[in-house]
């Protein structure tokens, strides 16, 4: 009875928690701005109207035209670096501070939540976010390309051909893949938010994070650090395309996200449920 | 206060929880082990020489030969970059590629640097399939039966052959002709391993100390390893150990450690393996739709008669005997000298206009000399090549005689 009671407590809290965050106009916006770009990509190789010779742009471009199922895997490889961190930077690292910075936090906590459920619901938010960011990612790359090229059987890295349903499960997979490196970013965003009552700085430094660690993966004398760090597996998502579906990177990212979870998840329970609430 | 001091413990906790498991799983995948004990004689009969093993597995490939920085981009040929460095501020060229390397020589140079993952699936003799995981790419090279496939995903490039049959049963055969014929005069009981063993161990022996290492595991196996280790000081690889693996004798690692270091300057091991009878499916290659494919002809033996005699000034056979036992004497001081004569016109021209030689030699008195962990080359004013895997000086000493 009681248990069933917490249960239906913090199920409404969840659900409030998410109606706050997709009704506000600052989510959409993001949405709409992440669904431009297979949107661009798309309209970009259409007007060109050349076949891109294989082997030049990102990878996957030369396929766009052959078949619009790729738009949705190139516009990925595009907005992994810089883009989706961004939005997860935003949305994660307004999570406490920008409660705190609204003077809003004090009221949250005066009903009978307890901090560390307010973490919990805050980044389950942020990690819906996730979700809902590469997924519309991939679903309006896939209406785009179906509306502007052909669409048929996907040729994966190895050179085998899939059907499209086959293909349509390898797309949610990498939609999976992306949203698990997010939610390692979402709570290193989490614990930065606890650290101040200014959102923009809780964003900028999660989006920081985020770069920095892609700059240090790419210097050679920092290999030994290299298997560590948040970013170093987000691309690895290609292992999904090949045949036989390769899902050690799947499961090694996994593992390193969840790590950094655990670590920025305790190190803001530890933060959040010492700090003195003032606003 | 003291609340407020538990509630600091995850904080502190997941941390150390996080490490330690790291530690633990790496402590336990190098757990030492131990077999039941061999000579190195048994040891390398041990080596598997059965082709119809099954296996697939994932290996690693690290090579840090310590060669010079070098910012080579494969396929991008000279004039491109020359061409961009037109068009570009002069500010930054920094960001242009210093040198070009194609084809052949750009894979080369990749196999020397650099860290490669790969699976790898094979099936008896006739079917195997070589799968380098590049990232967002992949390259495959896939035997199955008598077509061989190579595909390049990045390039949408495929190139095919067929392995004529009578060909090779006609080079089979001649090559147990020729080896009926011969055999007597091996010094060694060809039909016995162990004689085998043996005669390897003793003829290697003079030159190296062989020995059997500890043993390890690799890629969750128990596997025996021999350490050669040259004698002498003139070679640059201190030691070269081989781990194979003691349920089935198939070669798990392979390691070459250079004079001076202590992380090895050439790497293969495998990290997984499983003696499963990998899938058909993977042998199985239709080029996809948009695919570039290269017929590539298998050379025939009348092919290879003829590119032996537009080699420029063959050495004769018995030239080649006396260059081989003379190499064979100087055991790992060796170095090979090739006359300007013999060096083949490719490198010459090479050597004249590719940046890539600049890049990667530097002046000494009397030429360029190449250097890397494991290799020098000595390229004389003259046009003479002189390599080996020895000191600099070394090979200066052979080529000032």
């Amino acid at each position: 009875m009681l248990r069933d009671k917490f249960m239906e407590g913090f199920g409404t809290l969840v659900r409030s928690e998410l109606s706050v965050l997709f009704r506000r106009r600052r989510t959409w916006a993001m949405l709409a701005t992440i669904a431009c770009i297979p949107i661009f990509l798309a309209i970009a190789v259409q007007l060109s109207g050349s076949t891109i010779p294989p082997g030049e742009g990102p990878p996957f471009l030369d396929r766009v035209s052959q078949n619009g199922l790729f738009v949705g895997f190139t516009a990925m490889i595009l907005a992994i670096p810089l883009f989706l961190p961004l939005t997860i930077g935003v949305v994660a690292g307004d999570t406490i501070a920008g409660e705190a910075n609204t003077g809003t936090l004090r009221y949250l906590l005066i009903a009978p939540v307890s901090r560390a459920r307010l973490l919990v619901i805050k980044f389950i938010g942020a990690s819906a976010f996730a979700i809902a960011a590469t997924a519309t990612l991939m679903i309006t790359g896939i209406i785009v390309g179906l509306i502007l090229f052909p669409v048929g059987p996907v040729t994966l890295l190895s050179g085998d051909v899939i059907s499209i349903p086959a293909a349509l499960l390898r797309i949610a997979l990498v939609a999976g893949y992306v949203t698990i490196s997010l939610m390692g970013l979402s709570a290193v965003g989490l614990f930065i938010s606890t650290l101040t009552v200014i959102p923009v700085g809780a964003m900028a430094a999660t989006v920081v994070v985020s770069t920095v660690s892609q700059i240090l993966a790419t210097l050679p004398q920092l290999e030994i650090i290299h298997p560590y760090l948040l970013t170093f597996n987000w691309l690895g998502f290609a292992d999904l395309l090949r045949a036989p579906m390769d899902f050690h990177s799947m499961a090694i990212n996994t593992i390193v996200q969840i790590a950094y979870i655990a670590i920025f998840g305790s190190a803001a329970y530890s933060r959040f449920t010492t700090k003195d609430i003032l606003s | 206060m003291s609340r407020n001091r538990r509630r600091w413990i995850p904080a502190v906790l997941a941390p150390v929880i996080i490490a330690g498991s790291v530690l633990g799983f790496s402590v336990q995948a190098n757990a030492a082990i131990d077999l039941p004990n061999k000579s190195a004689s048994q040891i390398l009969q041990m080596i598997n020489t059965n082709p119809d093993i099954a296996f697939s597995g994932r290996i690693v490939k690290k090579a840090s030969m310590g060669l010079p920085p070098m910012n080579v981009v494969p396929d991008i040929s000279q004039s491109m970059i020359d061409e961009a460095a037109k068009r570009m501020p002069k500010e930054m060229s920094d960001f242009l590629p210093k040198a070009s390397a194609q084809g052949q020589l750009a894979l080369a140079l990749e196999f020397f640097a650099g860290t490669h993952t790969a699976n790898i699936y094979v099936d008896g003799a006739n079917k195997a399939r070589l799968q380098v995981l590049d990232l967002l790419s992949e390259r495959d090279y896939i035997r199955n039966n008598n077509e061989l496939w190579s595909y390049d995903a990045g390039k949408s490039r495929a190139e095919h052959s067929v392995i004529n049959e009578s060909e090779v049963k006609s080079a089979e055969n001649d090559a147990r002709t020729l080896f009926n014929q011969n055999s007597g005069k091996l010094p060694f009981d060809y039909t016995s391993p162990a004689a085998v063993a043996e005669y390897v161990l003793n003829e290697a022996g003079k030159y190296a100390t062989i020995s059997v290492a500890s043993d390890a595991k690799i890629a969750g196996r128990g596997a025996y390893q021999i350490t050669i280790t040259p004698k002498g000081n003139q070679s640059l690889v201190a030691s070269a150990t081989l781990s194979i693996d003691a349920a089935t004798g198939l070669p798990l690692a392979a390691r070459v450690i250079a004079v001076g270091q202590s992380t090895p300057a050439f790497e293969v091991a495998f990290e997984s393996i499983t003696f499963d009878k990998p899938a058909a499916s993977n042998f199985n290659f239709t080029p996809p739709a948009g695919t570039r494919v290269v017929e590539v002809a298998a050379p025939t033996k009348a092919d290879v008669l003829r590119e032996i005699a537009k080699a420029p000034q063959a050495p004769s056979e018995n030239d080649a005997r006396t260059q081989l036992e003379d190499l064979a004497a100087q055991g790992w001081g060796a170095v090979a000298v090739i006359p300007a004569a013999q060096v083949p016109a490719e490198l010459r021209l090479l050597q004249v206009n590719n940046n890539l030689y600049k890049e990667l030699t530097k002046p000494v008195s009397g030429g360029r000399v190449f250097t890397s962990a494991l290799m020098n080359i000595f390229f004389a004013d003259n046009g003479d090549v002189y390599a080996g895997s020895v000191t600099v000086a070394r090979l200066l000493e052979v080529a000032a005689k």
